[in-house]
């Protein structure tokens, strides 16, 4: 060691033993199993973690990271979002000009908004496919069913959060995507003033009170900024630290895998680990090896979001412009699906009766799945029912998506994704008939009593295990999956509108 | 995953946000405008002698016009403009030019009325491709030479004798003669054969079918094509029955197109409601319009022909050649010059107050697309009075030797 | 003594023995002696990339605090021709837009051009100038200072300030109030005052 690094590392030992350091630093650094365990212990955010993790649980293939990433970009766009509001006004004579001037004269502006936008966008992705990574290892089952539901409710808040945030720029853009939404509150029935069974006027129903207007206006705006910056996000950190605490509560679910020749053999995890106890004991500290893996995937998903950022710029249309309707005005594309559902059913069905059952059906699984297999690991084969309804599920909802999104032109018209919209293309909405009413009702009922019917009689020990309350519910929600199918074929092949019409109660299905 | 793959996902992910780190700081560090700005103030220094000028700090200017909801950013890179001794200068170093008339540029004074008033384009941009455009979502992109006059209205309610929109005149005196007013509507007056005039400018890009239009999507290349050739610009659509436009191919000179396509600009600068309206103090009141005198009851008669755009049906002086698809006879409208030989002038002065449907050559054919308006209430008695003096008046002097119907017989 | 089982024959010696890396001679004067492998290397420039990164990214949040165009009123303005200004007098007309006096001095004294920021020298406030009693009096703490803006009665520490000047192209005085002289030395600067042609 030379005379210059001996005089570094004395300097080094004098502060690193002074009372300011150690009132600070409460252990040391060298790489010893004790300061490993201190390093999670100590620090106020690692200690989240638990000290030791098990191998199974530092598997990438198996969360992919889905969760910790979804919230490590809430974190992002909770810092990109509190930064670009030192430039925005929410008001309708500023808003859209802040946004031109963030893109010109503000340094670093662009990069900031194009890394909010992004990074919203993929976080609305990665918080479904978190969704559907927790279903598919069976990690709501219990005791984490409540966890589930919290997660749903997180699901719910993201869309709007991102929802909310989709007015602010004030562009064309955002005035109709939100109008699209909020129509759909105004649908809703009872509380919406055009939904069926309506008991409330345009002047306070469901839509007025998101919007303080009849129209989306100023005051519209200053709702969505403040239920974007502070509402909602306030809401998301209470239930993110239930959700996260959940976690720990409850065990991370990663179960250690039996060795290739047992699971070749069919052997399922959790029968392997009853026989092998000890595979649970073995544990490895948090501290380096799941924190550093957490690190590189956050590394390299701000890398990717980064590059995004600096070249793709989010867009920002004209002015907000309530006299010019753009055609088609699509909503945000975590929407469009629903939106793409009001070619089949009436606005209240569409916008507001299937999301509610999505949504009610999501927080169920886990009280109407009564199949334990699987906890922990990806189980396709043993769980077919389960994985088929949700997979059919997903499929079906981000078809609607890449529907409504990549193929829907002018006049809500089908085109092809590569084929040039034509504004003065013909509808396609000619010959449509209703069934006759009494026709519609045999169908419906039929489609029902066939429905709870068939696969009692075929599926004894399914219904059996179920139980009557059980298997209704998921009957229930199983046929209103695929009814969605069926009104699509009806309405495309056999040129059907409405199966039941009642116009005077508003209410068409 | 193996740990050298985590190793190399680390490193890769790092280069990579450091090399994006760099790139973000050259696009801070180097903006195109600066590149702009530097070599003005360069010229600056050389054209005045002061070495200093061209160490002038460099940053972003702009006119800031809550009034009138703009910031225009041009004299960023246009830094020139109210520097007389840039003159010589290339663009965007050049000073305003002051069209050779005194008082122009002071009347206009740059940091009351910002730019893009007058010149459109987008205010708040600080690169070229963006302020001039034409850009997606920016629906005023920078007027091209020849243009800017239509935006004279925008203040000005009264364009004749104003010094510089000499040729808004010009056009004006044009769409006259043309008639152009007999199927369009200008300001909700006129016919309703074409779309209202004054809402072209405002309608935005996707309004229009660009699929035979040359050159960048901007209304101003689809009015420009249009004119050039209405038929190819507006085929219609068969298949719907949509039948394509009606409009006449005037054949238009280039010099005529440029000057037309500033006159329906002017329309729609001078309609009242506006995406961001003027303060009124900058409105320059039209003054009151004398009751014009006319010589001879013909001559009235030719001011209230030109008024009402007889002359887009009827063709130039009532010369005809106006076709009207699957009108019996002929295909066209009749001209109105051999109207003495055929009609007394109360029956003249009939058929302008009641107007006529032509009939149809093929019945099953489309109906035909002009038709002979009904004038009675919208025309005062002694206008058609003059009206028909004037019709009568056309009668070519070569056919003289036909008989002239009058009311005898 | 049982039967061992038979060796495995050795591979046949390559042609060319290896050698590991620390085995092979090497000419000391001529190579680089790195105290890091490639791995070391690479792994010590990611995690320095990523310092840099962060603390580019704290320079950059600075950065981008300060923007490029502020919405304040202009600094430098024009202000009409000298000859719209009497001479000999303190003119108000531009107090409230802009917070100056103009003044042109008398015949006698070359009638020159100069402008005072109306910004009193003790606390701030905005002085008036009281006509009748050749002055600008504040109001709040009762500064007094002569025309020329010297300071001769009340609290005020200095004389007020004067702007800079200066004729543009077109004949009209070019006012920049980013830019004061504090100092009644430099008053007399081309800056500070602008002689006007009488």
């Amino acid at each position: 060691m030379s005379k210059f690094q001996a005089k570094l590392s004395d300097i080094a030992r004098v502060i690193r033993t002074s009372k300011i350091w150690k009132s600070i630093f409460r252990h040391s650094y060298q790489d010893t199993p004790r300061n490993r365990a201190l390093m999670v212990l100590s620090n106020v955010f690692l200690h989240l973690h638990p000290v030791k993790v098990r191998p199974a649980s530092l598997r990438y293939r198996y969360t992919w990271g889905l969760g910790g990433l979804s919230f490590y970009l809430f974190l992002s766009l909770t810092l990109t979002g509190v930064l670009l509001m030192f430039y925005y006004r929410p008001t309708i004579e500023h808003a859209y000009w802040d946004m031109k001037d963030l893109r010109f004269v503000v340094p670093f502006g662009p990069f900031l908004r194009n890394m909010h936008r992004w990074s919203a966008h993929v976080m609305v992705l990665l918080v479904m496919f978190h969704m559907a990574s927790v279903f598919y290892r069976s990690a709501y089952k219990p005791p984490r069913e409540y966890n589930w539901v919290v997660g749903v409710i997180l699901l719910l808040i993201t869309f709007l959060l991102s929802f909310t945030g989709y007015l602010l720029p004030w562009d064309q853009l955002a005035i109709w995507a939100v109008t699209v939404g909020t129509n759909m509150a105004a649908n809703s029935p009872i509380l919406g003033s055009e939904g069926p069974f309506s008991i409330v006027t345009p002047d306070m129903d469901a839509r007025f009170i998101l919007l303080g207007s009849k129209i989306v206006g100023q005051s519209g705006l200053l709702r969505f900024y403040v239920l974007h910056c502070v509402f909602l996000p306030l809401i998301f950190i209470i239930l993110v630290s239930v959700h996260l605490w959940r976690v720990r509560k409850d065990e991370f679910s990663a179960i250690p895998l039996p060795p290739e020749e047992e699971r070749r053999k069919g052997v399922l995890p959790e029968e392997w680990v009853k026989k092998h106890p000890e595979a649970l004991q073995e544990k490895v500290f948090t501290w380096p090896n799941l924190v550093s893996r957490e690190f590189v995937a956050l590394l390299a998903i701000t890398a990717i979001l980064v590059i995004w950022s600096v070249f793709g710029h989010a867009p920002l249309e004209e002015l907000a412009n309530p006299n010019k309707t753009p055609n088609p005005s699509k909503a945000p594309w975590y929407f469009v699906g629903l939106q793409e559902l009001l070619v089949y059913f009436d606005p209240w069905m569409a916008g507001v009766v299937l999301p509610t059952l999505i949504l009610v059906g999501l927080i169920a699984i886990p009280y109407l799945d009564i199949n334990p297999t699987g906890v922990g690991y990806y189980n396709f084969k043993n769980r077919k029912f389960a994985t088929g309804i949700f997979t059919y599920g997903l499929v079906l909802w981000f078809g609607l998506i890449f529907i409504g999104y990549y193929m829907r032109g002018p006049g809500w018209e089908l085109y092809l994704p590569w084929e040039k919209w034509d504004h003065f293309r013909p509808t396609s909405q000619i010959g449509l008939h209703n069934m006759p009413n009494w026709l519609g009702l045999v169908f419906l009922l039929g489609y029902g009593a066939l429905g709870m019917l068939i696969p009692k009689i075929f599926f004894k020990d399914f219904y059996k295990s179920l139980g009557p309350i059980k298997y209704l519910v998921v009957m229930f929600l199983v046929l209103v999956m695929f009814f969605v199918p069926v009104k699509i074929v009806l309405r495309n092949v056999l040129k059907i509108k409405y199966i039941v019409s009642f116009p005077d109660f508003n209410l068409n299905i | 995953m193996k740990r050298s793959v985590w190793n190399r996902l680390f490193i890769a992910s790092s280069f990579a946000l450091g090399l994006m780190g760099a790139v973000l700081i050259w696009q801070e560090i180097s903006p195109e405008w600066m590149r702009y700005q530097a070599e003005y103030y360069r010229r600056l220094a050389t054209v005045t002698q002061d070495p200093a000028k061209a160490r002038t700090p460099l940053k972003v200017l702009q006119i800031y016009l809550p009034e009138m909801h703009r910031t225009d950013r041009c004299i960023t890179c246009h830094t020139g403009i109210d520097n007389s001794k840039m003159k010589d200068q290339p663009q965007p170093f050049r000073t305003h030019p002051d069209l050779g008339i005194p008082g122009f540029l002071a009347a206009h004074p740059f940091n009351e009325m910002g730019c893009t008033i007058c010149h459109h384009g987008q205010g708040p941009a600080v690169t070229k491709r963006h302020a001039h455009g034409p850009v997606p979502h920016w629906e005023e992109p920078l007027l091209a030479k020849g243009l800017t006059v239509g935006t004279c209205t925008t203040c000005h309610q009264n364009i004749s004798g104003l010094k510089g929109a000499e040729r808004l005149v010009q056009a004006k005196a044009l769409f006259e003669e043309k008639g152009c007013i007999g199927c369009h509507t200008l300001h909700g007056k006129g016919m309703l054969v074409g779309p209202e005039l004054a809402e072209t400018w405002g309608k935005s890009v996707d309004q229009f079918d660009f699929r035979y239009v040359q050159g960048e999507q901007t209304v101003a290349n689809w009015v420009k094509d249009h004119f050039k050739n209405p038929q190819r610009v507006s085929p219609g659509y068969p298949a719907l029955g949509i039948p394509e436009s009606s409009m006449p191919n005037y054949e238009f000179s280039d010099e005529q197109i440029q000057l037309l396509t500033a006159l329906v600009l002017s329309f729609s600068s001078e309609e009242e409601e506006q995406e961001r309206p003027i303060p009124a103090r900058f409105r320059v009141a039209a003054g009151p319009t004398p009751e014009p005198t006319y010589a001879s009851s013909i001559d009235k008669g030719r001011a209230v022909f030109k008024k009402y755009g007889c002359a887009a049906c009827h063709g130039i002086e009532g010369r005809g050649g106006i076709r009207n698809k699957n009108m019996e006879p002929g295909e066209e409208v009749p001209p109105l010059i051999y109207v003495a030989e055929g009609f007394t002038k109360e029956e003249i002065k009939t058929v302008i107050r009641t107007g006529r449907y032509p009939a149809r050559a093929d019945a099953s054919g489309p109906t035909p697309p002009l038709w002979m308006p009904a004038w009675k209430d919208k025309i005062s008695e002694e206008d058609i009075d003059a009206l028909a003096d004037y019709l009568l008046s056309l009668y070519p002097e070569s056919r003289t030797a036909r008989p002239v119907k009058t009311a005898q017989g | 003594m049982t039967d061992q089982p038979t060796p495995p024959v050795p591979p046949p010696p390559p042609s060319k023995p290896l050698k590991s890396m620390q085995q092979v001679e090497v000419d000391e004067s001529k190579v680089w002696n790195l105290w890091f492998t490639r791995r070391e290397f690479l792994t010590m420039a990611a995690w320095g990339t990523v310092l840099a990164g962060l603390g580019g990214s704290a320079l950059g949040l600075l950065r981008y605090f300060i923007p490029r165009i502020t919405y304040d009123p202009p600094s430098i303005f024009k202000i009409g021709k000298p000859e719209d200004y009497p001479l000999g007098q303190v003119d108000e007309r531009w107090k409230k837009k802009y917070r100056i006096w103009v003044e042109r001095e008398s015949i006698e004294k070359g009638g020159g051009l100069f402008v005072i920021f109306a910004r009193c020298t003790h606390l701030g406030c905005t002085p008036n100038w009281l006509e009748g009693q050749n002055k600008f009096k504040c109001p709040c703490h009762g500064s007094g200072f002569r025309r020329t803006g010297i300071n001769f009665e009340g609290p005020a520490p200095r004389p007020l300030e004067r702007c800079k000047v200066a004729l543009a192209d077109d004949g009209q005085v070019v006012v920049d109030i980013s830019t004061r002289f504090r100092n009644p030395k430099d008053w007399n600067k081309t800056d500070a005052y602008l002689k006007v042609k009488v």
